[in-house]
Order: structure tokens, then C-alpha cells, then sequence
């Protein structure tokens, strides 16, 4: 990158390791970050300081947070008998959304990959079964939202063998035909899912 | 740009970008192969579905400059039953993994693909999963050329089949059984093997009628050995383990929820 001045090469650089950001996007990133005003600078420097520094893991239900219990914990308004299990806190942030949950989080950090070398070890599933078995309020159903994968289904299954001898109902997500989309381009898996999960009309 | 059909097996599937899969495609025509499934991590892609492993498919691909292209794909077979079940799903995931372990790419390799496929339909209705599972190692095996020595001592080379001789263990290092004499005398790792275990999987690696197969049930006594004798034998000729053999292990052992507690070493190292 000889051809930057040294500054705004190891800019460049940075942006180039971003996803997604090839040479060209990362260069024009760069030049408007050098157009921008000082204060403007440094407002986006500390931002990103400041996501590094502060967000850590909500102490109950592993959700990015800036405290030590994250706000969708400490809501009492929501209901503790319904706990919603996502693989991550972007599945989470989908889920909030929709507004329709009123219920607490859990977030697994990931999902079982057998051929990856995932195990429940390498998840918060171990908190999960400590937060069932010793939250004061009853926890009532664990509805297990992992994506409809290979990976998110044995993730399912695996916490429905292990969540099940508690005694807490365990549901999972309906897939299916996605709304707005057409039955003749959906695959033959998704609509045989559809079709088992079809509801009583 | 050329495009052909074939029939297709995905062993796995690693995310490219934001929209698009790499799969690994274990087809009959032209063996292993990788290619891109483009926009197929959309939830609206036609291809999504179709994309995820174990999935049977007649697929359309396209030859691009590295890897080939998925253009179109229709599911022929997608093994709820496997996908259904944890204990299922595991097995079939080890087996899709050993196959992407033994084999290379573009090697047309048609009993393999066979062999998997035959060995997916069993899982659905096995009394005993792992008896498939076991015929599946072995038959795999013998196709690639790793089989272990059964019919005779890998040492001394005499005959353990007709009986008159005892097999005394399993050497992995050897490859195969060994005789009560030369286990005696082995300075490597024996394992404990018995006659019932050997001709339990002389009997599995021979089993090639599927409704047999799934109506077999491995002895209990013979169990263990057989399961520690294999992947011995395999993890030395793959010279590491087969990722997903920590959760068929503690599976097999009904220690599923020790996995939490049980440190997985042999991944950790990888």
C-alpha cells in the first residue's frame, strides 16, 4: 500500500479486515472518514472503544450487555415463566422485534456443530439447566428458538432430552412456509415441516 | 460454461458470506466435490433447504473457475427419521464425516455413495443403530483400502476363523486381531477383543442385504470392544479422530448430559 501515506494505509488495512469489505470499499471508507470533522472522528473512535470496553455478557441470561444483568432481565413486566432460547443475540434482537414475546431470554452462544467440534460444553447450555433448576419464580416452558438448520435442530433435540426430565414444557419455533412466499418454490423439507406442523383452523 | 446433473449427498455445508453456502457434495457420478450454493443462506432462496446436510439431491451444477455452482437442486431424500432423532442424527453425521475424511475430491468412488446412502435408510429403521453404523465403518473400510485383518492373526497369520484358535485382542497398530499367543507377546496397545466380537463383526463387515442389517443387533458383551476396537483402528489410519466420535461416545455410553462435565480432549487438541 505504498502508494497511501502510512496514516491512512494502516486505515485502510483496518477496514479491510471487516466482513464483507473488500480493497475498494475499505479505501472509500477510509477517504470519507478523512473528510469527516474531527469531533465527528472521534465520536465513531470512542464508540467503538466504548463497545469493547463496556458490553459483556448478561449475568443471567448471556445477552450482550452494558450492566451486570441485562434490561430485558430486570424487566419485571415481563413474564419469568417463559424462557426463549436463541443460538445468539442477533436471534434475539429478531425475536424482540416482533413484540410478541413478553418473556426472558437465553442465549447460547452458538449451537451443537458434531462435525465442528461443538459441544454443549462450549455453550451456556449447563446455565441454562442451573437457571431452571434454581430460579425462585417457576420457569413453566422453554421455547427453544434455534435457527432451522442441522445444527440448530440437534441443538433442539438435544435440550428437549435434557430440559424434559425437569418437568418444564419444551416447545420449539414452527417452521415452515415463510409468509409472503409461494408454496411452489418451497424445497420438499419445508414443507413437509409445514405440513406437520399445520394448525387446527 | 458446462453445466451437468447429478445425484448428490451433502456431507456438509460451511457458510461463504452473508447469503451464499460451500457444500461438500458427495455425488455418484464424479465423487466428492465442493460447491457454492449462492444466496442459499436467504430464507427465501429455493435453495435453502436443500442446502442443509444430509439431504439427498438431484441437483443441476455449473462449473465455475474454483469451485462449481448450485444453480437449481430438488430434494430427493431429506431422512426426517435421522433428522427426527438426536442418537440418529449423530450417527448419520459421523458417517457423512468419515466419508469426507476417506475419500478426495473428484475420485468417483459410486460403492461409496452407495454405501452411505444404503447405511442412511437403515439408520430410519435399525433395531440397533450402531450395527449399522459399524458395517458402515468397516464396509467403508474395505472399499478404501483400511479394513482391519479379521479371518487371521495380523501377526502369525494363522487362521481365527475356524475356531480351533483363540483371537487374545485387537491390535490397532497392526490392524487387525490378534491370536492368545501373539497378543501375549504384543509390545504395542492390545485391546481386549473376544471370539464373540470377532465374528460379530466379521458378520457386520459381510452384511451386505439392508433389511439383515437392520434387523441386527450388535451382543452386549461384544459392544464395548467392538466400539473401542474401531475407532482405535480408524484414528490410526486417519492419524486423528473423527470430530463428532466425542458425542457418539458419550451418547453410546448414555452420558449425554455428562458431555456437559466430560472435557472433550481430542477436539480441544484439533
Amino acid at each position: 500500500m505504498a502508494q497511501y501515506a502510512k496514516p491512512l494505509a494502516r486505515l485502510v488495512g483496518e477496514f479491510e479486515k471487516l466482513p464483507g469489505i473488500g480493497p475498494k470499499s475499505a479505501q472509500r471508507l477510509a477517504f470519507y472518514i478523512l473528510r469527516l470533522s474531527e469531533e465527528e472522528a472521534k465520536s465513531l473512535a470512542d464508540a467503538i472503544v466504548e463497545v469493547k470496553l463496556r458490553i459483556g455478557y448478561c449475568r443471567v441470561c448471556y445477552n450482550f450487555t452494558d450492566q451486570e444483568v441485562c434490561d430485558i432481565c430486570r424487566d419485571t413486566r415481563r413474564s419469568d415463566e417463559t424462557i426463549c432460547v436463541v443460538a445468539d443475540p442477533r436471534d434475539l434482537i429478531a425475536i424482540e422485534k416482533t413484540g410478541e414475546f413478553r418473556g426472558k431470554y437465553h442465549v447460547l452462544g452458538g449451537v451443537l456443530a458434531p462435525m465442528e467440534g461443538i459441544g454443549p460444553d462450549q455453550l451456556k447450555i449447563r446455565e441454562l439447566l442451573a437457571r431452571l433448576q434454581t430460579q425462585e419464580a417457576e420457569i413453566k416452558e422453554t421455547v427453544i428458538a434455534t435457527n432451522p438448520n442441522v445444527e440448530g435442530d440437534a441443538t433442539a433435540l438435544y435440550l428437549a432430552r435434557l430440559l424434559k426430565p425437569l418437568g418444564v414444557r419444551v416447545t420449539r419455533i414452527a417452521h415452515g412456509v415463510p409468509v409472503g412466499g409461494d408454496l411452489d418454490y418451497a424445497d420438499q423439507a419445508t414443507l413437509i415441516q409445514a405440513y406437520e406442523g399445520r394448525r387446527e383452523m | 460454461m458446462a453445466v451437468y446433473k447429478t445425484n448428490a449427498l451433502v456431507l456438509r455445508r460451511i457458510p461463504l458470506s452473508e447469503t451464499d453456502k460451500i457444500l461438500t457434495l458427495f455425488t455418484r457420478e464424479y465423487g466428492k466435490l465442493s460447491a457454492v450454493a449462492k444466496g442459499s443462506r436467504r430464507t427465501t432462496s429455493r435453495l435453502s433447504g436443500a442446502t442443509e446436510p444430509l439431504m439427498l439431491l438431484r441437483a443441476l451444477l455449473a462449473e465455475g473457475m474454483n469451485l462449481d455452482v448450485v444453480t437449481q437442486a430438488e430434494i430427493r431424500e431429506s431422512f426426517p427419521l435421522v433428522r427426527g432423532d438426536f442418537g440418529l442424527f449423530l450417527r448419520a453425521t459421523y458417517a457423512c464425516e468419515l466419508l469426507d475424511r476417506l475419500t478426495v475430491e473428484r475420485d468417483p468412488a459410486p460403492e461409496a455413495f452407495d454405501l452411505l446412502l444404503s447405511t442412511l435408510y437403515v439408520l430410519q429403521r435399525a433395531v440397533d443403530p450402531d450395527a449399522a453404523l459399524h458395517a458402515y465403518e468397516l464396509q467403508l473400510m474395505a472399499q478404501v483400502g483400511y479394513e482391519p485383518r479379521l479371518d487371521a492373526c495380523v501377526r502369525c497369520e494363522r487362521d481365527l476363523i475356524s475356531g480351533d484358535l483363540s483371537p487374545g485382542g485387537f491390535s490397532p497398530t497392526r490392524g487387525g486381531v490378534l491370536c492368545l499367543d501373539c497378543a501375549a507377546q504384543a509390545r504395542e496397545e492390545v485391546l481386549p477383543f473376544t471370539l464373540l466380537a470377532l465374528h460379530t463383526v466379521i458378520g457386520l463387515a459381510n452384511q451386505e442385504d439392508a433389511r439383515a442389517l437392520a434387523a441386527t443387533e450388535i451382543p452386549i458383551e461384544a459392544r464395548d470392544a467392538i466400539n473401542r476396537a474401531l475407532r482405535a483402528h480408524l484414528r490410526l489410519r486417519l492419524e486423528r479422530d473423527v470430530k463428532s466420535t466425542a458425542f457418539l461416545d458419550a451418547l453410546r455410553i448414555g452420558a449425554m448430559d455428562d458431555l456437559l462435565s466430560a472435557p472433550m480432549d481430542s477436539q480441544a487438541r484439533d
